[in-house]
């Protein structure tokens, strides 16, 4: 395997493509913004400690999701907090869309970060699958089981279409 | 509400300009080697300081090397400018020296035609003739002065299905060249070639092993004008810390050369009992899935009929054994 970047050329590419990223993947697993933005920074000093070498940028934004699916696992487990949302369904007054971000949120761990992952980068269930150390078979019914959960709380859920 | 609701949501998402600034405030690493660091900077600070003051004693001749002093500030990143800007105002007090911080050399851009492109490709090819294939690829590699850098090849159940993975790696310049004759030894299904820029990465490494190669040097003079073995010791422990990251550099420098040379092919080979051109007009495809059908039906009688005649010798005991059964049925009969 050829090295591609590493240390600080990584930390430098790494801050300019994948901040955004790493900062959806930590706001889909944290409880709120400002718990994300820490796990955001403990990511990146955990980027810059390892050393790390990466084939390429995929190969990065691959380590940097699930270092940043664990940081927000330890930080969930640390509050003692079971769900991220407490009801992402109970309409608010004057709201007439439950937040579709909440609604995903309110989803077990796996189902939610295979819906961010399929949906939003447009990763397939292997890829998936090797991010977040499943099978593509518990990955493919990840995603139908949130699709399934989404549709019965949304209008319209996530079919394909 | 549906995906695209979603997918327009968690792009609202953007990381807030003051993370931005703590991220970027994390480079460079901020942790425990810069104290060391200082502190060497501080003793080769003072040295540099005591060597100016010498200078003035002796005349002029050493000014050279603080000139090169300067230099070497200058040559460095942005931060350590500043760093050793600031152990400099505290220890020089000599004021005939001026060291002055001139603007970074590291971030200036170089021209678009000096660009560092490295150039990877995907190609899926089938062939009738797998043998013949192979042997020709192999031929244009040689020719083109590439190398097959891994190659795998899987091998079904049946001959005509063999299917190889290869990584090849062939000189930049001749990439184009290299994939129009793979489309004449083979039948290309798809080609994809890939262009990413590292010019900033080259540029950042080459500048760093300018700083450190000055930063040796200078600490070489030092070096030899020190006294007191602390310092020599700590100087050389300097020493050795940069000559191992210009090592480390200087690999990965070769590394990215190498990338930008010789661009690296991704080819998989299928072997196929008729190659398929692509066809996709109406008639076309009738014509694709009606040939594909008549080939599965021949292919069908042709598995029917070889199964058959292997399957003659049960035939054949089946035959006897209904042949004895019918015979003493009727001899049953009979009486």
């Amino acid at each position: 395997m050829t090295v591609f970047i590493r240390g600080k050329d990584a930390f430098s590419y790494a801050f300019k493509q994948f901040t955004d990223t790493v900062y959806r993947v930590a706001l889909h697993n944290t409880v709120n913004s400002s718990d994300a933005e820490d796990v955001v920074q403990e990511v990146f000093i955990k980027l810059l400690e390892s050393n790390k070498a990466f084939s390429d940028g995929e190969h990065l934004k691959a380590w940097l999701i699930r270092v940043t699916v664990n940081l927000c696992r330890d930080k969930l487990r640390k509050s003692n907090r079971e769900t991220l949302v407490e009801n992402a369904f109970a309409f608010k007054t004057g709201e007439e869309k439950p937040d579709v971000i909440e609604a995903v949120k309110s989803l077990p761990e796996n189902y939610r970060n295979t819906i961010y992952l399929h949906y939003y980068e447009g990763y397939t269930a292997k890829e998936i699958g090797k991010i977040l150390d499943a099978k593509e078979n518990t990955v493919l019914s990840w995603l139908s089981r949130g699709r399934e959960a989404l549709r019965k709380e949304l209008d319209g859920g996530f079919d394909d279409e | 509400m549906n995906k695209k609701d979603y997918i327009s949501a968690v792009d609202k998402i953007t990381a807030p300009k003051e993370l931005l600034d703590k991220i970027e405030a994390l480079d460079p690493p901020a942790g425990k080697k810069t104290p060391v660091w200082k502190k060497v900077t501080a003793v080769a600070a003072c040295f540099v300081a005591v060597v100016v003051a010498f200078s003035g004693i002796m005349g002029s001749t050493l000014k050279a090397e603080s000139e090169d002093g300067a230099d070497m500030f200058a040559d460095n990143g942005s931060y350590r400018n500043e760093m050793y800007a600031d152990d400099m105002s505290g220890a020089v007090t000599d004021e005939s020296v001026h060291i002055q911080t001139k603007p970074s050399a590291g971030t200036t851009s170089k021209p678009a035609d000096n660009r560092k492109i490295v150039k990877t490709a995907n190609i899926s090819i089938r062939t009738k003739e797998y043998d013949v294939f192979i042997t020709a690829l192999n031929q244009k590699i040689e020719q083109y002065g590439g190398y097959i850098e891994a190659s795998e090849e899987y091998n079904y159940s049946t001959a005509s299905n063999r299917n190889a993975n290869m990584r090849v790696k062939i000189p930049a310049e001749s990439l184009d060249k290299f994939i129009e004759e793979l489309s004449v030894i083979g039948t290309v299904t798809s080609k994809s070639v890939t262009s990413s820029d590292i010019t900033d990465s080259y540029i950042n490494v080459e500048s760093q092993i300018k700083a450190l190669e000055t930063e040796e040097k200078t600490l070489l003079g030092i070096l030899e004008k020190a006294q007191s073995l602390t310092d020599v010791i700590e100087l050389q422990q300097r020493l050795s810390q940069v000559r191992a990251d210009l090592d480390t550099l200087k690999t990965q420098k070769q590394q990215y050369d190498g990338m930008v040379s010789f661009s690296g092919i991704t080819l998989d080979i299928n072997e196929v009992d008729r190659v398929v051109e692509g066809d996709d007009t109406f008639f076309g495809e009738i014509k694709e899935k009606l040939m594909n059908n008549l080939y599965d039906l021949g292919d069908f009688f042709r598995e029917l009929a070889i199964n058959l005649i292997a399957a003659l010798p049960y035939i054949a005991i089946i035959g006897v054994i209904a042949v004895v059964v019918i015979v003493i049925v009727k001899k049953v009969r009979r009486r």
